[in-house]
């Protein structure tokens, strides 16, 4: 058996075949959609845990200012 | 208008009278130190001499704490106060703003994990319809893979016996990573035996 041989699939499977194909395309689109969705959190998260290193790095920066000038005359 | 001239006037009724700031009371607040504000001046506003009471009542006087010797060492100056309980009062705004942040990350991460939840359900899915896709394909010819691997004769080939495969191997339950990555061994043997 050669392998350029043409493959032959019955009317009543190539169908189904079709029906299963469409639904794939459909599932597929909801996955991208979905994984678009968590791109999008896994952004907006990494956008606040920025924030939040900024807010404590200026945090321990005021906290160093308030500590040398209370501690200063020590 | 002195203190003594709105003693002399017998008091009426209330009327409307325009109030001028007294005089003779800011040399008396000034000596205290204090700033005060100037009385607000109403249309029906009480008589002079009520208000003058008003306003020394409203004076505080300066307290004077009367601290035993020893608690004196305890008091630092500080050159700027007002600048220091700015910074404190900032941090605290900062510290608010953190635990915002954290309240927002876990929101986004429980949606996170309700988003990837759907996603596992759909690629659930999709690996079913695919196994079902596969299914209406024609199946291989077993000659046609024998054909194949005829071709493949001359390389070395790891032949085991059935003796070789211990007991152990069977795996009775077998996780979902296990299963995934048998098929994924399947696929792949499939696409080296069309190559």
């Amino acid at each position: 058996m050669e392998k350029s041989l043409p493959v032959f699939v019955k009317i009543n499977d190539y169908k189904e075949v079709l029906n299963i194909v469409d639904v794939m395309k459909q599932k597929l689109k909801e996955t991208t959609q979905t994984l678009d969705k968590i791109k999008q959190l896994k952004s907006e998260e990494d956008k606040e845990l920025q924030e939040w290193e900024k807010n404590v790095s200026e945090i321990s920066r005021r906290l160093a200012f308030i500590d040398s000038a209370f501690f200063e005359n020590e | 208008m002195s203190k003594d001239q709105v003693q002399k006037k017998p008091l009426e009724k209330p009327k409307a009278v325009k109030l001028t700031p007294i005089d003779a009371t800011i040399p008396k607040i000034k000596a205290t130190g204090k700033k005060t504000q100037k009385p607000v001046i109403l249309q029906n506003a009480k008589p002079q001499e009520e208000s003058e009471k008003v306003i020394r009542t409203r004076m505080k006087k300066p307290k004077i704490l009367d601290l035993p010797e020893e608690h004196e060492k305890y008091f630092v100056y500080l050159k700027n106060p007002m600048e220091y309980r700015r910074q404190l009062l900032e941090c605290s705004r900062k510290i608010l703003y953190c635990l915002r942040s954290n309240q927002k990350i876990a929101l986004i991460r429980q949606k996170k994990i309700e988003e990837m939840k759907t996603l596992k359900v759909s690629i659930k899915e999709l690996i079913y319809l695919n196994k079902k896709f596969n299914e209406m394909l024609p199946k291989y010819h077993t000659r046609f893979l024998e054909g194949i691997a005829s071709e493949d004769k001359n390389k070395p080939v790891n032949i085991r016996s059935p003796t070789f495969r211990k007991p152990a191997e069977i795996k009775q339950d077998r996780t979902e990573m296990e299963k995934l990555e048998e098929s994924l061994a399947n696929i792949e043997k499939k696409l080296r035996s069309l190559q």
